[in-house]
This record gives C-alpha cells, sequence and structure tokens, in this order.
C-alpha cells in the first residue's frame, strides 16, 4: 500500500513527507467528525488570536447613542445595553474562555501526569492517592469548582485554578489506569529486571504508551474546562465585568431577552461552537490513537 | 450429487455462503452438499475457517447478515427448503425442529436470568403451555441431562454453574421441544478432557432416547469416533471426504484426512495443534487456485493447482476430492 | 444482598470523612480575613469581631476543625449568615422543590436516552442513528444555563406558552408545577439525553454480540423478546451505573438552571450563598449534596446487584 494509492487528491509532498512520518494524520483527516471538529475549533481559535484584528473596536468602548442595536452590516453581531460592540467583546470573550481552558489543560497534563503516574507505579501511594481522588470525585465537577471559586473570590485565575483542582483527579485517575496496564507489559517489566531506574522507566518506556488516552482525555478537559469557566462567569466567580467573557456577557444580556435576545444568543453560539468543536476533536483522536476504546463504540 | 433428496431429513446442496467485506467477497463456504438420514448422526470435521460452523449458523438462519449472505444452494429440511422461509417461519423451526448448542458454554447462557427461566422460555414459546407445565419440563430436562438437584438448581444462575454444567443446561434447552436434528458446534471443546467425555456420552445417550439426528461439528477426529455415524471432512470451504466412520479411519482418501488422523490428540497430552499437517488454513480473502489443500499437501502434483477436484467415489458411501488416486489426463477432468 | 449493602455502606465511611475535610478545608482556601470579605469595606472593627466569634475564626485551627466535627455529629451544619437559620433547615425547606425538578428530570433524561441509544444501536448507520448521535453530540456542548435562556426566548418571549420563570409546588397545583418546572427539566435533561443515548446504543451494539444473544435467538425467539428480554436486562447493567453520574451532573447544573428560572430550590440556595459570600452556606451545601450523591451511588449499586445477579451473590465484593 503506498500513500500516492490511498490519497490521490493530495499534493505530492503529503504523499511522502507528513503522511509518512505521522500516518496517524492521514487517519484524523479521513475522520469526518474530527474535521468538522477541527474546522469549528479552528475557527474559534483563530478569533481568539486574531480578537484585535478581526474586532478593532474596544471592547469596553461605551457608545450610550448606539444601544440594543441589532445585528446589521455595521455592527456585525449588534450592540450591548452600553453600546459596545458585541462582536469585540465575543472575540475578546474567545481569547479570555481558550486562554482559560488551555491553562487548565496545561495544569491538568503536568499534574495529572504526576499524580497518576506516582499512583499507578508507586503502590503504597496508589490507595491515599486514589482516596483523595474518591473524595473530590464524590462532589459534582461543577458544584466543587463552584466553591473553590467561591472561596478563591471571582477572578479568571481563580477560575482556572479551581477547574484545574476538579479535572486534575480525574485525568490523574486515567493515566494511572494507564500506567497499571504498561507497567505489566513485558518490555517494562524486562527494563525493571535490567534494573533501569524508576524515573527512566516511567519517562522512556511507560508514559510513552500513555499518551494516547491522556491526549484524548485533555481534548475533553479543554471542553469541559471551557464550558465551566462559562457558567463560573454567568455566576458571577470568572473575571469580574466589564472584562468580556461569554458567561458574564450572556448573565448581563440576559435582563434584555426580551429586547435584544442577540446579547444572549451570540456569545452562547460561540461557545456551544467551541465545545462542540473540542468533543468533535476528542471523538476522533479517541477513535484514531485508542481502538479499544473505539472497539465499545463501533 | 445433483438434486436434494428430500427423502431425508436434511439435504443440503451446493451451499455457498460469502462473508462481504469492504476488501471483497470472501466464500467462506463453496458448494457444500450432505444429506442426514432421521436419526442419523454426522460428523463434519476441520481446522478452524473451514466453514463448519458457517453451515451450521446457515442451516439455523443464523448467519450474522451483513457481513455474511448466503449465495446459493438449498437446504432442504423435512422436506422444505428452508432459504427462502421468511423469518417468522424459521422462529418456529428453530428451537423446536432445529436446535443448536454451541462452544463456548461459558458465555452461550444469559447471565441475568434463571437457568429455569432459560429453559423454560423455549416450551413456553414453541409448545404454548403455561408455566407450571413448562416448569415440569424445565425440571424433568435437567434430570434428563445429569443436572444433580436439579429443582434447586431452577433458580439459580449460570455463573454459579461450572463450563460442564452450563453446557448440560445448554442441551436441556436444546432437547427441551424434542426437536428432529439437533446442530452441535465444538459442544466440548471448551471443556476439560474428562468433562468432555462425560458431555460426549450424554449426546450419545439423548441422541438414542429422542431418535434424532445431530450434526456434530469438531476439529477432532477423537470425538467423532466415538459419536458419529458417517464422517464429513471439510476443508477451506468444501467438503474434501466423506464417508462412514469406518471408511475415514481405516482406508482415508484425502491427505487432509490423513493429516488430521495423524495428529489426533492422546488422551494425556492437550495437544491440540495439527502438528502432522504444515501451514495454516487459507483466508477465504486469498484461496489458492485449484484443489484449496495443496500448498500444504506432501502429494502435491502440478495439475493440482490447477484442477479443482470433485468429490470422486472412493469405493461404497465413501467419496474423495482429490485426485491423487486417478489419472486426470485419462478422466478428462476439467477445472 | 443485606450484606452487600452494609460492606457498601462501610466502603463508604472513609470517602465521607475526606468528603467533610474537603468542605471544610474549602472555607480555609479563602485569602485573607474572610470575616472582612464577609463584612464588607464598611464593616466596622466591631462588628468583624463579631462576625469571627460567630464562626469561630478568633479560634485555633484544631479548636475550629473540633466545633465542625462536633457540629456534624449533632447533625449541625452551621447557621447560614444570609438566612440567620441553620443551614441544614434551609436546605432540607428546599429538597421537595429540586427534588421534584431533579426527578422530573431524570424521568425523562432515561425515557429519551433509553429509547434514542436503543434505536440507534437497533438501526445502526441509518439516518436515525446519525441524527441520535448528533444530537447526543450537540446536547454535551450546549451549556445549560444558556440552553435554558434560549427555552425562556422561545416559550415565554415569543410563544407566551410557558412563564419565564418561578415555581408552583406540586401539591398546590399540578398544572402549575408542569407549567414552572417543565423548561427547567427539560434543560437539565437535553444535556444527558445525549450522554446516555450514547452509552445505551455502545452498550446495546455490544450485549448484541454476545453469545447469549445468539442462543435467545438459537431457541427461536421472536425478535422483540430478544431485545426486550434477553439484550435490554444486560444493557440497563452498565446504563444503571451511569444514573449517579447524571444525578451528579443534574445537581450542580441545578445550581446554574435554578438561577435561570428563578426556582427556589437547593440549587439557586447555593448560587446566591456563592453570590453573597455566605460560606457557612457554602460549607454546609457543598456537605450536603456531596453526602446525598453518596448515598444516592449507595442506591444505584444496590439496583445495580438487583439487575446483576452475578454481583449479588458474591458476596466477597
Amino acid at each position: 500500500m503506498t500513500a500516492a494509492v490511498d490519497a490521490p487528491g493530495l499534493p505530492a509532498v503529503a504523499k511522502t513527507g507528513l503522511f509518512k512520518r505521522w500516518p496517524i494524520l492521514r487517519r484524523l483527516l479521513r475522520h469526518k467528525a474530527f474535521v468538522i471538529g477541527a474546522v469549528l475549533f479552528g475557527f474559534i481559535l483563530l478569533v481568539a488570536l486574531f480578537a484585535d484584528w478581526i474586532a478593532p473596536i474596544d471592547p469596553n468602548r461605551i457608545s450610550i447613542r448606539n444601544r440594543f442595536k441589532p445585528p446589521d452590516l455595521t455592527h456585525w453581531l449588534g450592540t450591548d445595553n452600553l453600546g459596545r460592540s458585541q462582536l469585540s467583546r465575543v472575540a475578546y470573550g474567545a481569547r479570555l474562555s481558550l486562554a482559560i481552558g488551555f491553562a487548565v489543560v496545561v495544569l491538568n497534563a503536568v499534574f495529572g501526569v504526576i499524580l497518576g503516574a506516582a499512583a499507578g507505579y508507586f503502590r503504597r501511594l496508589d490507595n491515599i492517592l486514589m482516596r483523595i481522588t474518591d473524595a473530590l470525585m464524590a462532589f459534582p465537577a461543577v458544584l466543587l469548582a463552584i466553591g473553590i471559586a467561591a472561596a478563591l473570590g471571582p477572578s479568571s485565575m481563580t477560575a482556572a485554578i479551581a477547574l484545574s483542582a476538579v479535572y486534575i483527579p480525574r485525568t490523574a485517575r486515567i493515566v494511572r489506569a494507564s500506567v497499571l496496564v504498561v507497567r505489566e507489559m513485558e518490555f517494562v517489566q524486562a527494563a525493571i529486571a535490567m534494573g533501569a531506574s524508576h524515573l527512566r522507566i516511567l519517562g522512556k518506556h511507560v508514559l510513552p504508551n500513555c499518551l494516547a488516552p491522556l491526549i484524548v482525555q485533555l481534548t475533553f478537559i479543554f471542553a469541559y474546562a471551557v464550558l465551566s469557566e462559562a457558567v463560573l462567569s454567568f455566576l458571577g466567580l470568572g473575571a469580574a465585568p466589564p472584562t468580556p467573557t461569554w458567561g458574564n456577557i450572556i448573565a448581563e444580556g440576559r435582563q434584555y431577552i426580551r429586547e435584544a435576545a442577540w446579547i444572549t444568543v451570540i456569545p452562547g453560539m460561540a461557545l456551544a461552537a467551541t465545545v462542540l468543536g473540542l468533543n468533535l476533536l476528542g471523538d476522533g483522536l479517541r477513535d484514531v490513537l485508542d481502538p479499544r476504546l473505539k472497539i465499545s463504540q463501533a | 450429487m445433483g438434486t436434494p433428496n428430500s427423502a431425508q431429513l436434511l439435504s443440503v446442496r451446493d451451499l455457498r455462503v460469502e462473508f462481504e467485506y469492504e476488501s471483497g467477497a470472501a466464500p467462506a463456504v463453496d458448494g457444500v452438499s450432505f444429506d442426514l438420514a432421521p436419526g442419523e448422526v454426522l460428523g463434519i470435521v476441520g481446522e478452524s475457517g473451514s466453514g463448519k460452523s458457517v453451515t451450521a449458523l446457515s442451516i439455523m438462519g443464523l448467519l450474522p447478515t451483513p457481513p455474511g449472505r448466503v449465495a446459493g444452494g438449498t437446504i432442504l429440511f423435512e422436506g422444505e427448503d428452508l432459504l427462502p422461509k421468511s423469518p417468522a417461519a424459521m422462529r418456529h423451526i428453530r428451537g423446536k425442529r432445529i436446535s443448536m448448542i454451541f462452544q463456548e458454554p461459558m458465555t452461550s447462557l444469559n447471565p441475568v436470568f434463571t437457568i429455569g427461566d432459560q429453559v423454560m422460555e423455549t416450551v413456553i414459546y414453541h409448545e404454548r403451555v403455561g408455566r407450571r407445565a413448562a416448569r415440569d419440563r424445565a425440571l424433568e430436562m435437567l434430570e434428563k441431562v445429569g443436572i444433580p438437584s436439579p429443582r434447586a438448581r431452577l433458580e439459580e444462575y449460570p455463573h454459579q454453574l461450572s463450563g460442564g454444567m452450563r453446557q448440560r443446561i445448554m442441551i436441556a434447552i436444546a432437547l427441551a421441544c424434542t426437536p428432529a436434528l439437533l446442530l452441535a458446534d465444538e459442544p466440548t471443546t471448551a471443556l476439560d478432557v474428562t468433562i468432555q467425555a462425560q458431555i460426549l456420552e450424554l449426546l450419545r445417550s439423548l441422541q438414542d432416547e429422542f431418535k434424532m439426528a445431530v450434526v456434530l461439528i469438531t476439529h477432532d477426529l477423537g470425538v467423532v469416533a466415538e459419536f458419529v455415524d458417517r464422517v464429513a471432512v471439510m476443508y477451506a470451504g468444501r467438503i474434501v471426504e466423506t464417508a462412514d466412520v469406518a471408511g475415514v479411519f481405516e482406508r482415508p482418501q484425502h491427505p487432509y484426512t490423513e493429516g488430521l488422523l495423524a495428529s489426533i490428540p492422546s488422551l494425556d497430552t492437550e495437544q491440540t495443534r495439527l502438528t502432522a499437517i504444515p501451514g495454516v488454513v487459507p483466508s477465504p480473502f486469498e484461496l489458492p487456485a485449484g484443489c484449496r489443500f495443496a500448498p500444504r499437501c506432501r502429494h502435491a502434483r502440478p495439475p493440482c493447482t490447477t484442477i479443482i477436484p470433485p468429490l470422486l467415489p472412493r469405493g461404497a458411501g465413501h467419496g474423495a476430492a482429490c485426485i491423487r488416486h486417478v489419472d486426470y489426463r485419462t478422466e478428462g477432468l476439467k477445472s | 444482598m443485606g450484606r452487600y449493602v452494609v460492606a457498601r455502606l462501610i466502603q463508604s465511611i472513609p470517602v465521607l470523612i475526606l468528603v467533610s475535610v474537603i468542605s471544610f478545608g474549602i472555607m480555609k482556601l479563602v485569602p485573607g480575613d474572610p470575616a472582612v470579605l464577609i463584612g464588607g469595606p464598611t464593616a466596622t472593627p466591631a462588628e468583624l469581631d463579631n462576625i469571627r466569634q460567630n464562626l469561630g475564626l478568633d479560634q485555633p485551627f484544631h479548636v475550629q476543625m473540633g466545633r465542625f466535627y462536633a457540629g456534624l455529629a449533632r447533625g449541625d451544619l452551621g447557621r447560614s449568615l444570609l438566612l440567620g437559620k441553620p443551614v441544614l433547615e434551609a436546605t432540607i425547606e428546599r429538597i421537595p422543590v429540586s427534588l421534584s425538578i431533579a426527578l422530573y428530570s431524570m424521568v425523562l433524561t432515561l425515557f429519551l436516552g433509553i429509547s434514542c441509544g436503543v434505536i440507534a444501536a437497533l438501526k445502526r448507520n441509518s439516518w436515525a442513528d446519525q441524527a441520535a448521535m448528533a444530537f447526543a453530540l450537540i446536547g454535551v456542548s450546549l451549556p445549560n444555563f444558556w440552553l435554558g435562556l434560549m427555552l425562556i426566548i422561545l416559550f415565554s418571549v415569543h410563544l407566551g406558552w410557558l412563564p419565564t420563570g418561578g415555581y408552583v409546588p406540586w401539591q398546590n397545583d399540578p398544572v402549575g408545577w408542569f407549567r414552572t418546572a417543565t423548561m427547567p427539566a427539560v434543560t437539565l435533561a437535553l444535556l444527558q439525553v445525549g450522554l446516555l443515548a450514547r452509552i445505551t446504543r455502545s452498550t446495546m451494539l455490544e450485549v448484541l454480540r454476545q453469545d447469549y444473544i445468539r442462543t435467545a435467538r438459537a431457541k427461536g425467539l421472536p425478535e422483540f423478546l430478544v431485545i426486550a428480554k434477553h439484550a435490554f436486562k444486560n444493557v440497563m447493567i452498565p446504563v444503571i451505573t451511569v444514573i449517579g453520574v447524571i444525578f451528579s451532573v443534574l445537581l450542580s447544573g441545578s445550581v446554574v438552571v435554578e438561577s435561570v428560572f428563578s426556582v427556589p430550590g437547593i440549587g439557586s440556595l447555593l448560587g446566591s450563598a456563592v453570590l453573597r459570600r455566605d460560606y457557612p452556606m457554602i460549607q454546609g451545601g457543598l456537605l450536603f449534596v456531596a453526602t446525598a450523591l453518596l448515598m444516592l451511588n449507595l442506591l444505584v449499586d444496590v439496583l445495580y446487584a438487583y439487575f446483576d445477579p452475578r454481583v449479588r451473590y458474591d458476596s466477597r465484593s
């Protein structure tokens, strides 16, 4: 089987270089859900990255003359109760949402891996760590995040910390489960028998083999984090107004739902598109990277 | 072979079953024909992948479709062709006139229903009797298949029973409506050697008592010798030799049968590999032209790779699909 | 069976203890002086001292912890600063409201989720399957507070069929209850239906591959019995284990959804406690909810044992 037969429409470079190095890439690009997710999420990501270019108007510039303007050619997404540009507010909201989501993902990757690997690899730690995660997971995720954010006081930083605290136990569990499987495999047992150090075994043999479920999990965590951050800022526990977040734009727009529904509708659509995109990406990654899971989904 | 024989209980003619995948269609059963008289016991023997189970599932109308599909042939049972029958008509035959037991007693019973429920169910559905009558029948059946303290077992769940006991339950379910034909697909393969002998013994005595015909599917010629009247040896979707038991054991005419005979495991070792025949059954996707056994056959000659050997008579009631014993030039065989 | 329940009760004790530690610890996360945050910038030093004394903040850590557990032992979760009454009392008062909506939502979720999942599995790869799975994915991606607002825009603002919010107790006026409870219940359910449908679908597909399904067909049973009896009870085993998860998401969702629809339940109680920094209420409410969930999970395990005889008879677990 050659790449040329399988992917006729693609440029020669892609056939020989990119796909050869990452055959997974080709399988991902054939996964319909993954591609839709990539387009959705990619769009939001571009908006977030180029927010100041796409929406040059200051999201906090108040213009009382232009209050409650419905979406039209001058105000693409309309204006809010203070005449602020919805396009600017939603675009900057995307920036903050994705930034917080990404921070949660990074914190999850670092601490989830450390705790999960420690629990899975060092049996003595396992019981204690798992009971603690049990207890943390006994609280409904969003509720615990609300509690922590309420205690720490509202800000985007606390939102990121609260959400990380909630999801790290879940990530750690997944890493632990993979480590438990991988550490029993023959090549790891052989490395142990040959007297390799714990760190070396973990870093060189165990962790690379846990990467697939971890990447899948982190994609879903990204989705949950964006969604939950919106809940926190909707409740007034995220970044404080006037800093625009999708959650607080919706919370403010709620009062004007009869006369200016677009204030509420549009940020919610952006939020839904982001989360849906990430979920689709996660589904695609899971199907392609983690075939064991695919069987049960088939 | 020609036309199906409606005097027989079961008459299979030129059965062809294909499995269709994206990569193409694979013939799993390719022109299989055999007859079975009432009360007769036929053993279908071959390695896994030879099409034995697919043949049985086709008779039952339980072929997983898709990907499986009956591509041609007839299956005459009690004088009627089963293949064109509607699903509803087949349901009245399955479990009532034709029953089947499977290789995996550990997973073939539903874990969430009691033994009693699972035995009674067939009787209630097929014979339209009340629960009390069905329960009496279930009890009788459990006694017949040699389950100790059957009354208590009725209330138990499958996981509380051993593999051998579960296979006995499966037999009880299969025979509850006194079928005319029992298809036993590797019924002892998953069991310990000592249990295997008990189950075979039980099947033989029940066959005698119920006067039913049995198709025993197995990869183990040793099992066949104990129990069956006639043997059909299958290889890669085709019957390569058919004869009565004595014929197969004393005068095997096909090199594959010879190989199988040479590899009968002795009772004290758990040898299951066919050590006498090198290689494996070809995948239905990559079937060799000509005789499908030729690549593994030590008697193979050049024509073997081009000529598809028909089942040639080798004595009374004995046939073998091998050109080794004939002069293919003078007999004018065509591929 | 009895032994199994007792064993599960004993197993949940260490988790309960840790849950209480976390609930207690959350208060300790408050940066700076909680009294200042509660009292606000205008509070006089005397008022602050009063708050500290009331909450026991002037006591050393171990005394605070001792008080907390002594209170727990008496069933005392502290006093709400806002409502001026015991946290437990305030919470229990609102149980019927939240519970009735949660159960309504649960019924919707189970009915829609299981039937969509079963249909999707049986009509695999058909348009119905794809629609159900697309719906599932969109469902888990929608923010519930936003979905609630969209329902208000549609059914209250545009169509005028249902009130925008509020709550009428069932025993006062069943029709009024339906009119007020339906949108919150649907909002909470829609997010979960997809999740449940996906799980049901994949479980059903898995079950249909099992040998005992082939046995049921070999018995000549009609397809309806094969699915509705032999497959369904096995499908329910994993589905039941998710009921705990579903309820947990329902509970946390209720904080936002009850606020959106102005439903005076436990969720909106916690929501307003969070905004007004009613720390004892937050602490007690979290502990209450987590304990309730643990108990629910226990119930789920018992149900699980009912559906799966393998668990029921295995006295070791």
